[in-house]
């Protein structure tokens, strides 16, 4: 009896006094919980103060698996999928979907964007569903819809590999939405704020008994946009009325002289408010599978021929070098006969759009003459052009082939092609047709729009390689500016005097044209050029392949504030896209639209 | 001079196995309020039914204490068998009209609810047991007649409460029997063959037992391998106890009982509750007292006269003996858990009563033989 009472004696002084400290860790560890207190997401404003992303109360439910009863768990979901008006199954498999990438102890979202009246009636039952918890967040609404979603993205739950990749030792949670498309993720950093911290006694039920200490969050940073959403409103309207059916564009308007970006339209666009509404799902599904890919940004992340507009950079360049001046006199007969470098009695056309005759500089811009821009860029007979090397020089020079830097994710580089380049990746020679094909934006050359939209930029404000934003400023809760986030020309390119005014004068005849002329505004002199790329696709019944309109422009000629760039899938330079990018100019400048 | 005419003469009986008996009982209800603090919500001493029932069945059980220690060997030993005799006829109607509970999982068919009361006859059934193996140990000579007829008393009852089925009161009755064995004087040689049939009899138990039975035994020898199910509580038992330390929490401030990370606090696991908010200290004050309560007893079957009487003392001794022993040991983990309440502590009435009648009995040993002494 007594050794028995000795034994016990011993096994509790080994509990209690030896192996105390670890046992009073476990219980700590048992009944302590900290909860996250998240922390209010930054908004988002245009450049006048017109709030574009803001945030809405959103209930959140979800389950603590340990504190689930092992025996009682089947009826505690049952009730909760009544509530919720979903099968215990569904909610199974998003615990088992979600399990295992987090703490044990992480709560499983079950619905991120539930009802008041769901959130209510569970914290009503609390008592008989230990578990499940409801917590208040915030969800992001963005109230201009379909016009932004572009630009400012949306918030998403990243994929569990995603979230062990790039999210967790940022100190997220597995739950946190985080931006991930637009500028919701390049500005990620700024808006989503510090993550608060309470520290709870719980008992086994999860249920909180008592305070043990808190750290407030601190709410992220707001964002100011050079957008002006008025602006984009226009552009964007103008898109949709008078794009082709079933066709894409974009439009780009942008402040030349700090590369401000006012307006930033791709069409289709997207309402980013279906990503933050679970019962909108089968909306994100058609986005999903909508075959002219409304997710997709073209302004910056689509690389199309550029056609003419990139005469502008051949002819920028050819001045430059002296390969030409105002006074250059070529004559187009309608074509260059391009003789074949293997064997000179075979040769191939190269058309010019029309037989346009004798053509100095700035009539050939005007008239956007291929015979005079392919001889500037590979010269033809006695007539030394720049070459193809050249060519490339000033085309990176002035930030094609590289991506321009905007704020935007996705951005693409586009392409400027040289002899190299052909080599290695076509194993052939360059031609004296691939110098031509280039010169006119054709052929291997590719340019997002918005690398396009910069080029004018810089023959608008005269040199400066300006990096394209969105972010004006980021300001703090009471409105002041923390940070400035104009950024400063990337270079300014070191051209003679009168290079640039030259081009421009070329591009203030483009509407000066029995064609265009028709578009011109009132009182305010706009430059610009067009394109219609051709590109490889069915077609039409004249034998012709299919083609894309370009448009870019800046206004007003003498002392330029805007450019505007419009590109249409489908389309050609001076019957579409023109029209459109005036459209939107008149609308800028506040002048009525002519009645046709 | 008769004896009936003097009165009980209350002050032959020992004061300090009252006050060790009443130390325990107090002890009890103060951890049974802890343990059920947070079981009402909000926590309310005034409207917890654990609480009121423990302390209707204190004085119940008080009640019954006085009165046992007022009855008399000769009375008793006469009516040892009827008691025996209902016992069985309780336990027999338990097994089919009884009231099964579903908290181990199996079956098991343990109660009788008699005017909203749940009653374990079970409880009861081992004082019939003690006062049927008093009078057959007493009416013999120590011998292997006195010893098959004493397994046989004894075998009924352990049979028909293991196949409520209910482990712990059939462990229990065994070791009443085991301990009135070995205090009779039985020969060592009945007692070694007795030990030796009890070890062969194991393999057949294991594959006789219930699967609960089985998986307390799996659960005690790996409870990390059962955390979230069947080890749980046998290793929160174990935090909470350690998480005490040398001074324990203080009462009501404990973490794992008061926030139910200890489950069935109140029942089995009342010693977890005492060792995490009193600490070392308190688990030997626990056993301090059972030590003076224990050694009381034993003095009482020492100094009784009467054969019978002396056996009455022993089977309670070894009633509560193996209870506080297998309860703390399952608590500590240094045994399986049968489910065996800690005596005078855990809460359930049947039990309390039980124990307090059967001090009474021991208190009763004491008083009479005082009386016999000086009858004149």
């Amino acid at each position: 009896m007594l050794l028995a009472f000795f034994v016990l004696a011993c096994q509790l002084w080994r509990l209690q006094v030896l192996e105390g400290p670890a046992n009073n860790e476990a219980a700590a560890a048992n009944s302590i919980r900290s909860q996250v207190l998240p922390a209010a997401r930054g908004v988002v404003y245009d450049r006048d103060g017109h709030l574009l992303a803001a945030n809405a109360p959103a209930f959140t439910v979800s389950v603590v698996e340990p504190d689930l009863p092992a025996e009682r768990r089947d009826q505690v979901l049952g009730e909760l999928a009544q509530i919720m008006a979903i099968t215990p199954d569904q909610i199974e498999q998003t615990i088992a979907r979600r399990r295992g990438a987090a703490s044990p102890l992480d709560p499983i979202p079950i619905r991120t964007a539930a009802s008041r009246q769901v959130a209510m009636t569970i914290e009503e039952h609390s008592w008989q569903l230990p578990g499940i918890n409801v917590t208040v967040e915030s969800a992001r609404q963005y109230p201009d819809g379909d016009l932004l979603g572009h630009v400012l993205g949306y918030l998403a739950q990243p994929s569990p590999e995603d979230y062990e990749q790039h999210y967790r030792g940022d100190g997220y949670a597995m739950s946190d939405q985080v931006g991930v498309a637009g500028l919701e993720a390049t500005y990620e950093a700024v808006l989503r704020g510090q993550k608060g911290a309470r520290w709870r006694e719980v008992d086994v039920a999860g249920r909180p008994l008592r305070e043990l200490g808190t750290v407030a969050a601190e709410p992220g940073q707001n964002l100011q946009l050079t957008l002006d959403v008025g602006l984009q409103r226009v552009a964007t309207d103008v898109l949709r009325r008078q794009l082709p059916k079933g066709s894409s564009g974009v439009a780009i308007i942008m402040d030349p002289r700090n590369g401000d970006i006012l307006a930033l339209v791709s069409e289709p666009d997207f309402d980013p408010n279906v990503f933050s509404q679970p019962d909108r799902s089968d909306q994100v599904a058609r986005l999903l599978s909508d075959p002219n890919l409304p997710l997709f940004d073209r302004a910056v992340s689509a690389q199309y021929p550029p056609g003419s507009t990139f005469k502008l950079a051949v002819g920028i360049g050819a001045l430059q070098e002296g390969v030409a001046n105002r006074n250059t006199h070529i004559r187009s007969e309608g074509g260059l006969r391009v003789p074949n470098p293997y064997n000179p009695a075979l040769s191939t056309w190269f058309p010019d759009w029309a037989v346009l005759g004798d053509l100095n500089f700035l009539q050939g811009l005007a008239l956007s003459s291929n015979v005079y821009f392919a001889t500037l860029a590979g010269g033809f007979q006695n007539f030394q052009g720049l070459g193809a090397e050249k060519v490339a020089q000033y085309a990176r020079m002035m930030g094609y082939g590289v991506a321009t830097g905007i704020d935007l994710p996705g951005e693409e580089a586009g392409r400027v092609p040289t002899p190299d380049w052909k080599q290695t990746n076509f194993n052939e020679p360059w031609f004296l047709g691939d110098t031509y094909n280039m010169a006119i934006g054709q052929g291997f050359v590719l340019a997002t729009p918005l690398q396009v939209a910069n080029l004018t930029n810089l023959i608008a404000n005269n040199g400066n390689v300006v990096r394209p934003h969105l972010g004006k400023a980021i300001l703090n809760q009471q409105g002041a500016v923390t940070q400035d986030l104009t950024p400063a020309p990337l270079r300014h390119l070191d051209l003679r005097s009168d290079v640039l005014s030259v081009v421009r004068e070329g591009m203030l005849g483009t509407l000066d044209t029995t064609q265009l002329r028709g578009q011109m505004l009132q009182n305010i002199r706009v430059a610009g050029k067009t394109g219609t790329a051709e590109y490889v696709g069915p077609r039409d019944s004249s034998g012709n392949l299919p083609t894309h309109g370009w448009f870019t422009a800046f206004a007003p000629y003498e002392n330029p504030q805007i450019t505007i760039t419009v590109f249409v899938e489908h389309g050609g330079g001076p019957s579409t896209a023109v029209p459109l990018a005036m459209e939107i100019l008149r609308s800028y400048f506040g002048q009525p639209t002519p009645v046709r | 001079m008769n004896a009936r005419s003097l009165g009980t003469p209350w002050r032959q009986a020992d004061p300090l196995l009252l006050t060790t008996t009443l130390a325990l009982a107090g002890l009890g209800t103060i951890l049974v309020i802890s343990a059920t603090w947070h079981y009402t919500e909000p926590p309310s001493i005034v409207h917890n039914p654990w609480l009121l029932k423990q302390v209707l069945f204190l004085f119940l059980g008080l009640a019954a204490m006085v009165f046992c220690a007022t009855t008399r060997a000769a009375a008793l030993r006469n009516l040892a068998f009827v008691f025996y005799g209902i016992s069985l006829l309780i336990l027999v109607a338990v097994a089919i009209a009884g009231k099964g509970s579903i908290e181990n999982g199996a079956d098991a068919q343990r109660w009788l609810e008699i005017g909203g009361l749940q009653l374990q006859p079970s409880e009861p059934a081992k004082l019939a047991l003690i006062l049927a193996l008093a009078r057959v140990f007493s009416s013999r000579p120590p011998g292997l007649q006195t010893t098959l007829l004493s397994a046989i008393t004894a075998g009924v009852p352990i049979g028909l409460v293991y196949i409520e089925p209910n482990l712990g009161t059939a462990l229990s009755m065994l070791a009443i029997w085991l301990g009135m064995l070995v205090l009779s004087g039985t020969p060592k040689r009945y007692l070694a063959a007795t030990l030796a049939l009890n070890l062969m009899a194991l393999p057949v138990l294991w594959m006789g037992m219930h699967d609960y039975m089985r998986q307390r035994i799996l659960t005690f020898l790996n409870p990390q391998a059962y955390a979230l199910t069947d080890g749980y509580n046998l290793l929160q038992a174990q935090i909470s106890i350690g998480s005490g330390g040398l001074w324990g929490k203080g009462l009501f401030e404990g973490t794992q009982t008061q926030l139910r990370y200890l489950r069935l606090s109140h029942s089995d696991f009342i010693f977890s509750v005492l060792g995490e908010e009193l600490g070392f200290v308190g688990s030997m004050l626990l056993l301090v007292l059972f030590a003076i309560l224990l050694f009381r007893v034993f003095r009482a079957y020492e100094m009784a006269q009467g054969r019978f009487s002396a056996l009455i003392a022993a089977g309670i001794a070894s009633l509560i003996a193996f209870q506080v022993v297998a309860n703390i040991g399952g608590n500590v983990g240094m045994n399986p858990l049968a489910g065996i309440p800690l005596p005078l502590l855990s809460y359930g009435g049947s039990a309390l009563v039980t124990q307090l009648a059967g001090l009474g009995l021991v208190q009763a040993t004491l008083i009479s033989r005082r009386l016999y002494r000086f009858e004149v």
